[in-house]
């Protein structure tokens, strides 16, 4: 039997965990200390807000080079500015691109346009993902590592590299990127998501058409999206529905991550002290500031630390748990067209609600932001209306406000472009413990609970072996107790009720109704047929009646 | 009834657990849920139970581990 904790990767149960963190550090190289520099320089330039740029050809490294500035103003005025399109193009520059010039990747890019073969177009994507960005002969790679000597947020720069690649452990990768996972002895390289998402000649096409980290990327092909509208998710042209899957900078933002988290904890430190904390305030204002700018360029207008993108289910869910007088029902019809309709909130008051369509409207996005009068309110972005929240609801769905030892990098994973970027770094702040800190919305939140998820698996699986966990952490059974001790309300969908029903021993129709229907009247359905032995059907319900 | 599933599906359970054992059940979704209480069987009550309290504990368990006072 494997090690739990280094040894062969578990399966990873679909729907539980889209990877899981093994590996180990090995010596790194002067690539890899490439990387590691190139993450610092992003890091630092978001720490300190963006200008940092040293005036090399004057030999005043200690001096800001305006002429490459990108940013105007300072703190909340502060606008992106004097962009050009040659700035975003790669021509500004020529010398000073990462590796390798950008006209190769430029060409490999436009030929995935329309008109051209669907094999011609995996061929160049395969390219584009490992890399290979010569504009000559088809996988030749042109690793020239060329470090630009400028420290500002550029677009850009930010967005060069798919350092998604450096945690999923591509192989065969020639790139900084490459390197990196090798430094982390292929983080990933074990799971679904690095096999998956930049591997051998097909496997990009397989992940695309399959299960990108459960979610993210399901079926883009399989659904019927052209490999045009891949094409640009990958541009980051921005597709039918804006979504794109990976965007850089995941490394530098990760070790921005950590600085940041620690300058929220010295703050919350020195605070507890009584001690003057304007100066560190106005440093993490800096860091922040980087954060918001950085969001800005990929959804203009919202203000990431003013708002919090839950899913309908989500609000819903919390005006559930805030009633005093459980299972009240709404008085409306079952379907009703999308608006506003009015429940019982806390204390018996009546709080507005969103009224859920009939397609799937669970997983929409519902907008919570704080008003200037210090209240809650929600709006629903399909439809665009608005409800005030009390707070209590509010609150609880809005995160922890001030000052939370890690909400500002989860923010940051927040705001990546890149779905499946989000996902990595929102996982990577969960298993550092900020999970909770407040801050994660979309997949960045997804991939926290995955993180959680695969905590569970994980010290399920050394309680198994025999490992002992140390004493301090609270036990599972302990926390059962607690809970009934306390007579807790506990929130699930239909899907997990299902799933913990199939748990409890019931893993055949026959078993499911020994252990429900003399207690509990459940009815599965699967469309219009009765349950029969498939209990994971996404179209399965169970309801009590 | 595809989307009646779906929907059903996605609906919100509430469990709630009571101090002296037991269990009751209801679908506490706004919109469609009945809000009948229903009692679940201990088995059921505790495999809910365990799977919310696995998800604390290891959230916990990330927590102290990022404090190092293990």
């Amino acid at each position: 039997m494997a090690d739990p904790m280094y040894g062969n990767a578990p399966e990873v149960e679909e729907g539980t965990s889209p990877f899981g963190l093994y590996g180990e550090l090995t010596a790194p190289t002067s690539i890899q200390a490439f990387m590691g520099f190139n993450a610092t320089r992003i890091s630092n330039t978001m720490m300190k807000g963006g200008f940092l740029d040293t005036d090399g050809t004057n030999r005043r490294f200690f001096r800001r080079n305006n002429t490459l500035r990108r940013f105007r103003g300072s703190g909340s005025s502060r606008t992106l500015t004097g962009l050009r399109h040659s700035d975003m193009v790669g021509s500004r520059m020529p010398g000073s691109s990462v590796f390798g010039g950008f006209m190769g990747r430029r060409r490999k890019l436009a030929d995935l346009s329309v008109g051209h073969s669907a094999t011609g177009i995996i061929d160049n994507l395969e390219d584009i993902s490992r890399g290979l960005t010569s504009a000559g002969p088809k996988g030749v790679p042109t690793p020239k590592f060329r470090p630009r000597n400028i420290n500002h947020l550029d677009p850009r720069s930010m967005f060069r590299l798919h350092s998604t690649s450096a945690v999923s452990g591509a192989p065969g990768m020639y790139s900084p990127v490459g390197a990196m996972a090798k430094t982390l002895g292929g983080v990933m390289q074990h799971t679904n998501i690095g096999k998956q998402v930049m591997g051998e000649a097909t496997a990009f096409r397989k992940a695309m058409s399959s299960n990108i980290g459960g979610t993210v990327g399901r079926g883009l092909l399989a659904e019927g999206k052209s490999a045009t509208d891949v094409g640009n998710m990958l541009r980051h042209r921005g597709s039918a529905e804006d979504v794109e899957l990976m965007s850089g900078g995941l490394m530098g933002q990760l070790r921005f991550g950590s600085k940041v988290t620690k300058l929220e904890r010295k703050i919350a430190a020195r605070q507890a002290a009584g001690k003057d904390v304007t100066k560190l305030t106005k440093k993490l204002a800096t860091a922040q500031q980087s954060v918001k700018d950085l969001h800005f360029l990929n959804n203009p207008g919202v203000d990431p630390f003013n708002t919090k993108q839950v899913t309908l289910r989500e609000v819903q869910a919390a005006q559930v748990n805030a009633r005093t007088t459980a299972g009240k029902k709404a008085s409306t019809s079952l379907f009703g067209s999308p608006g506003t309709h009015r429940a019982f909130g806390p204390g018996m008051a009546k709080e507005a609600y969103f009224m859920e369509g009939v397609d799937n409207a669970s997983n929409r996005v519902v907008n919570i932001s704080k008003t200037a009068s210090g209240g809650f309110e929600a709006v629903d972005e399909v439809s665009g209306k608005r409800i005030t929240l009390s707070n209590e609801i509010g609150a609880s769905l809005y995160g922890p406000e001030g000052i939370s030892a890690g909400k500002t990098a989860n923010l940051a994973a927040s705001a990546h472009k890149g779905q499946l970027t989000q996902r990595i770094h929102g996982y990577i702040n969960a298993t550092m413990g900020y999970g909770n800190a407040g801050g994660l919305s979309g997949q960045a939140l997804a991939g926290a609970q995955s993180a959680q998820r695969d905590m569970v698996m994980l010290m399920e699986r050394m309680q198994g072996q025999g490992v002992g966990t140390r004493t301090g952490f609270s036990t599972r059974a302990g926390r059962v107790a607690q809970m009934r001790a306390e007579g807790r309300s506990l929130q699930m969908t239909g899907r997990e009720f299902l799933e913990d029903i199939a748990r409890a021993g019931a893993d055949d129709a026959t078993r499911v109704r020994k252990f429900c229907c003399s207690t509990v009247a459940v009815l599965f359905f699967q469309k219009n047929k009765f349950y029969n032995n498939s209990i994971h059907q996404p179209e399965l319900f169970v309801g009590l009646v | 009834m595809r989307t009646v599933a779906r929907t059903t599906a996605d609906d919100i359970f509430t469990l709630s657990l009571q101090p002296g054992g037991g269990a009751m059940a209801t679908n506490s979704r706004l919109a469609t849920g009945t809000g009948a209480l229903k009692p679940v069987t201990s088995e059921v009550a505790e495999a809910t139970a365990g799977r919310i309290a696995g998800k604390e504990v290891a959230e916990e368990a990330l927590e102290r581990g990022r404090s190092k006072r293990l």
